[in-house]
């Protein structure tokens, strides 16, 4: 049954880094269960969040969990209904966080942000507050103490899902008991973000501002550290991509700068021939997208990056670094294991590749429709539990009538919207019009003074002249020119 | 040359863009004002567009403290501002011309209407010409794609520029935006790449979204208005840009009254700048809206209060002809207008409604005196309002009451002997001697009867009313 107030839902994860998918992750996940339950809060919590603010949360940063302590970890149960931990980074440990954030080691220790990452609520507060582990980024074997923790922190926690088959493997590996769901990267539900208007006026202004080529094709390409041994390969793969083709060139991006890709970015721009455009690393989320969605294909090393070049059509290759990679794991799932180089040589087969598969819908599709199903379980997990937790419900053809009287309330006040609009319009019609004919008859009233005037001076005029003839009549020189001039007048009938 | 230095500020609020293209001398007056006269709670970013006359090396070597991106060519100034906000961290960006100064206390109006309405993205101060005369308060857009600037040449202390309300749009000569809503709708169009008609764009895409502009009097800037994008050839650009503006919103302007034609159609001006108040009231009143709890003037001014709180998108424009004019009124008007409030007072009523012809939704006098000084002028210049008449604690006078829609009293004692007068019009009671939140909801019934839009939220305001 429905809850009556709406659900509460944190979600958690480390997205108070400037990481193109960390930070589109909570986008997507507020949109998707914001359209799936009507009233619910999304909160979105990271381990520092507002008080380690990036560039990428345009001004609207995460809340921060905080330093962890029971006291905290019973706070945050008391406040939600359901917690989300997703997106990259879950399973780093505070060290690596570390590096990430570029804090010193012992203060995220002290906080020990992955307390709440990885043990969530703990298994007493998640009986009444779920816990919705997804997208655990289990890109390497697990190490010995990693496994048990995390077997540790699954007791209890039903709802776990990874993002690819490799990952789920690796768990099981390592130990980890139950069913462990797969569930693509939800940030496979990015166009659904982005109009393309906005896409559109952000890559005029990518060509504008010389970071886009202004006619021709692109070919985006996008690195990370691990990939600086492998320059020269790169360089000389894609130099023969797109040597042959006048009408492509090389367009240089960042998708993590806390991974090194402008170190990349920076070596290859001075490796590779001919024109290279570079978009900086301060580019906005739309900058991206627009940038590979118009290009004619993605080459790199980022997750994201294959993504959207996956949802809006384009060739991509993912380049791997020798280690392991999660790009492996993201090539099983999208059925693109000849898209995906470990070696840099094998580049120009895989864009072949690439291209014959391209615009990949029907993959596309399946991934969306399971995101879409993962989302539509845990809005009702969600929700059940605000329903068990919130205040008592009432019936529900209580429920279904309340949900009807707002619905036609919502729809009187748009009919009363376009009624008011309608109706100014008229009276702007009105007033117009009315204006116009003031307009006339001022006129109109005008002509008729005028024409009074002059009739009144006409008048004048005859009187005047009436008096002098009169005047005329009565002189001796009239009367005795009478004869004459009646004998002129009877000539002038006879001949006018 | 003396250094201009910046604050250093570790988690600014908001972020200054300011994109040059030459003309250092006012660019280094424009910097100044802002460190003179703002709060430390912003980072400075300068975008300069290749200037010619040497200004981006100027600010280079002697601004401390800013943020700055050299163009090797000028990409306009849309892309330019869009440029400055992917480089910002503040929650709010503001985007500053060069020849734009800002005044004391300018900036703190602004970020708190940001803060503390979510409906709206951006925000604009009065701008002022160099001679202290009004250039914009707040835009106006015409169906004719005219967009113009409300007030240009007039004096701003008049109280027609003194209430904040939202507008069609605001120039981007100083314009404070929310940086996740910019960049959502897509920032800047750089289609308009001569210049003109981006801040109109971008204020009507946020409204596409939902979204309000807000004109904010409190804050004020001096603009000399050309300078900063060069006098000669301004309006050249500005007719250049005019048709991509026209041939991307005719649906919109399709909607809305043209600004043609001023001259023999005045009411066009209000008619355009409330476009976006989905019901007007005019509240008409002999005596000023001041006074102890049982007064009239009491009453009158806790019920223009209610109204303003009713609904932002209402517009509450208060006609009192008391016989004082607007010097007096400076005792009484401020409280109102701050809050909305649009206030009018002088000499020619007749004149003041013929401006504004067929107008308004709901005509509201405020007791007997006012019935009768208002009901010819009004039934001259709004026949297709509906009228309404409150006698507050005083007798009910037929012909007012007759005369009326419906009927407002202070009690549901006086309800019943105006009833008893005029059993055929509808009467309603509403005691101002409640708390704000009971007065709003005792005038729902009342304004429901006279179609005045209820707000979002109606029934949250109801039952908060009933604790």
């Amino acid at each position: 049954m429905p809850a009556l107030s709406g659900s509460r839902i944190g979600v958690w994860g480390v997205f108070d880094v400037d990481d193109h998918g960390l930070s589109l992750y909570p986008q997507v996940v507020r949109r998707e269960l914001g359209s799936r339950l009507a009233d619910a809060s999304v909160r979105v919590f990271a381990p520092f969040g507002s008080e380690h603010p990036a560039r990428l949360d345009r001004g609207d940063p995460a809340e921060p969990l905080g330093a962890w302590s029971p006291k905290r970890v019973a706070e945050l149960a008391g406040q939600l209904d359901c917690v989300l931990i997703g997106g990259g980074g879950v399973l780093l440990g505070d060290e690596e966080l570390a590096t990430l954030y570029a804090a010193e080691p012992s203060e995220v220790a002290q906080r020990s942000p992955s307390r709440f990452l990885v043990e969530g609520l703990g298994p007493g507060l998640e009986a009444d507050v779920p816990v919705v582990w997804h997208g655990l980024d289990a890109s390497s074997p697990l190490g010995a103490v990693e496994a048990a923790r995390l077997r540790l922190a699954r007791t209890g926690r039903s709802h776990l899902a990874v993002g690819d088959e490799l990952a789920r493997r690796r768990l099981q590996e390592a130990g980890i008991d139950g069913e462990i769901s797969v569930v693509p990267d939800p940030v496979v539900l990015l166009s659904r973000l982005f109009s393309q208007d906005v896409l559109d006026r952000r890559l005029e202004f990518l060509r504008l501002t010389g970071w886009y080529p202004p006619s021709g094709r692109a070919l985006v390409v996008q690195g990370d550290r691990r990939l600086l041994s492998s320059v020269s390969g790169l360089t000389a793969a894609l130099g023969r991509l797109v040597g042959g083709d006048e009408e492509l060139a090389v367009v240089l991006c960042e998708m993590a700068p806390h991974a090194g890709d402008g170190e990349l970015a920076d070596a290859l721009a001075a490796s590779l021939p001919g024109p290279v455009y570079r978009i900086p690393a301060t580019a906005a989320h739309e900058d991206l997208v627009a940038a590979i969605a118009a290009s004619a294909g993605f080459v790199g090393s980022s997750r994201h990056g294959h993504i959207a070049a996956l949802c809006y059509g384009r060739p991509h290759v993912m380049v791997g670094h020798g280690a392991r990679s999660d790009l492996e794991g993201f090539a099983l799932l999208t059925r693109g294991s000849d898209r995906f180089v470990d070696d840099p040589a094998a580049l120009p087969a895989a864009w072949a590749a690439a291209v014959r598969a391209a615009p990949f819908t029907g993959v596309l599709a399946a991934l969306q429709s399971d995101v879409d199903r993962h989302f539509d379980h845990v809005a009702e997990i969600a929700d059940a539990s605000a329903a068990r937790r919130g205040p008592q419900r009432s019936h529900a053809e209580m429920e279904a009538v309340i949900a009807g009287l707002e619905g036609e309330a919502a729809a009187l006040r748009r009919a009363h919207e376009r009624r008011a609009e309608r109706l100014a319009a008229e009276r702007v019609v009105f007033a117009d019009q009315v204006a116009g004919l003031e307009a006339d008859v001022a006129r109109a009233l005008a002509e008729g003074q005028e024409l009074r005037r002059r009739l009144r001076e006409e008048a004048a005029h005859r009187h005047a002249a009436e008096i002098e003839l009169a005047a005329l009549r009565r002189t001796r020189t009239f009367r005795w020119t009478e004869s004459a001039r009646s004998l002129y007048r009877r000539l002038r009938e006879i001949r006018p | 040359m003396t250094a201009i230095a910046f604050p250093r500020v570790e988690r600014p609020a908001v972020s200054i863009v300011m994109v040059t293209y030459g003309g250092w001398p006012w660019v280094s007056e424009a910097l100044g004002a802002v460190v003179a006269n703002t709060p430390p709670c912003f980072e400075m970013i300068v975008v300069d567009n290749a200037s010619p006359d040497g200004t981006g090396e100027r600010v280079s070597e002697g601004v401390r403290g800013a943020t700055v991106v050299r163009n090797a060519h000028n990409v306009g100034f849309g892309a330019g501002c869009n440029q400055g906000a992917l480089v910002a961290v503040g929650r709010y960006v503001l985007f500053l011309n060069s020849d734009a100064f800002v005044e004391p206390g300018w900036l703190e109006p602004l970020v708190g209407v940001l803060d503390s309405d979510r409906r709206v993205a951006a925000v604009a101060p009065c701008l002022l010409d160099p001679d202290g005369r009004l250039q914009e308060a707040g835009g106006l857009v015409g169906g004719d794609g005219f967009a113009g600037q409300y007030g240009l040449g007039d004096d701003p202390h008049r109280f027609a520029y003194r209430f904040p309300r939202e507008v069609d749009f605001a120039s981007a000569a100083a314009l404070l935006v929310r940086r996740q809503d910019f960049l959502t709708a897509g920032g800047f169009d750089p289609a308009y790449v001569q210049g003109y008609f981006e801040d109109v764009d971008i204020c009507l895409r946020l409204a596409r979204r939902g979204l309000v502009t807000r004109y904010e009097p409190a804050a004020r800037v001096t603009h000399l208005r050309g300078a900063s994008t060069g006098g000669e050839g301004a309006l050249a650009r500005a007719v250049a840009s005019h048709p991509i503006f026209v041939g991307r919103w005719a649906d919109e302007l399709a909607r809305r009254p043209l600004m043609s034609g001023l001259a023999t159609h005045p009411h066009r001006m209000v008619a355009s700048r409330d476009f976006p108040a989905l019901d007007r009231i005019l509240v008409v009143a002999v005596g000023a809206p001041t006074g102890g709890p049982a007064s009239p003037g009491g009453r009158l001014g806790r019920l223009l209060e209610a109204l303003a709180a009713w609904c932002p998108e209402v517009r509450v424009t208060a006609l009192v002809d008391d016989g004082s004019g607007a010097d007096q009124a400076e005792r009484w008007a401020p409280p109102l207008l701050d809050r909305g409030v649009e206030v009018a007072v002088g000499d020619d009523v007749d004149q003041w409604l013929r401006a504004r012809r067929y107008h308004y939704s709901v005509v509201l006098s405020s007791g007997r005196e006012a019935f009768e000084r208002f009901d010819l002028p009004l039934r001259r210049s709004q026949p297709q309002s509906l009228r309404a008449h409150d006698v507050g604690r005083s007798e009910a006078e037929p012909r007012a009451a007759l005369g009326s829609d419906a009927v407002l009293c202070a009690s549901d004692a006086d309800r019943a002997a105006v009833r008893a007068l005029v059993p055929e019009v509808p009467v309603f009671a509403v005691p101002d001697d409640l708390g704000a939140g009971r007065l709003r909801a005792a005038l729902a019934d009342a304004l429901s009867h006279l179609g005045v839009a209820p707000p979002a939220g109606f029934d949250t305001l109801l039952a908060g009313a009933s604790r």
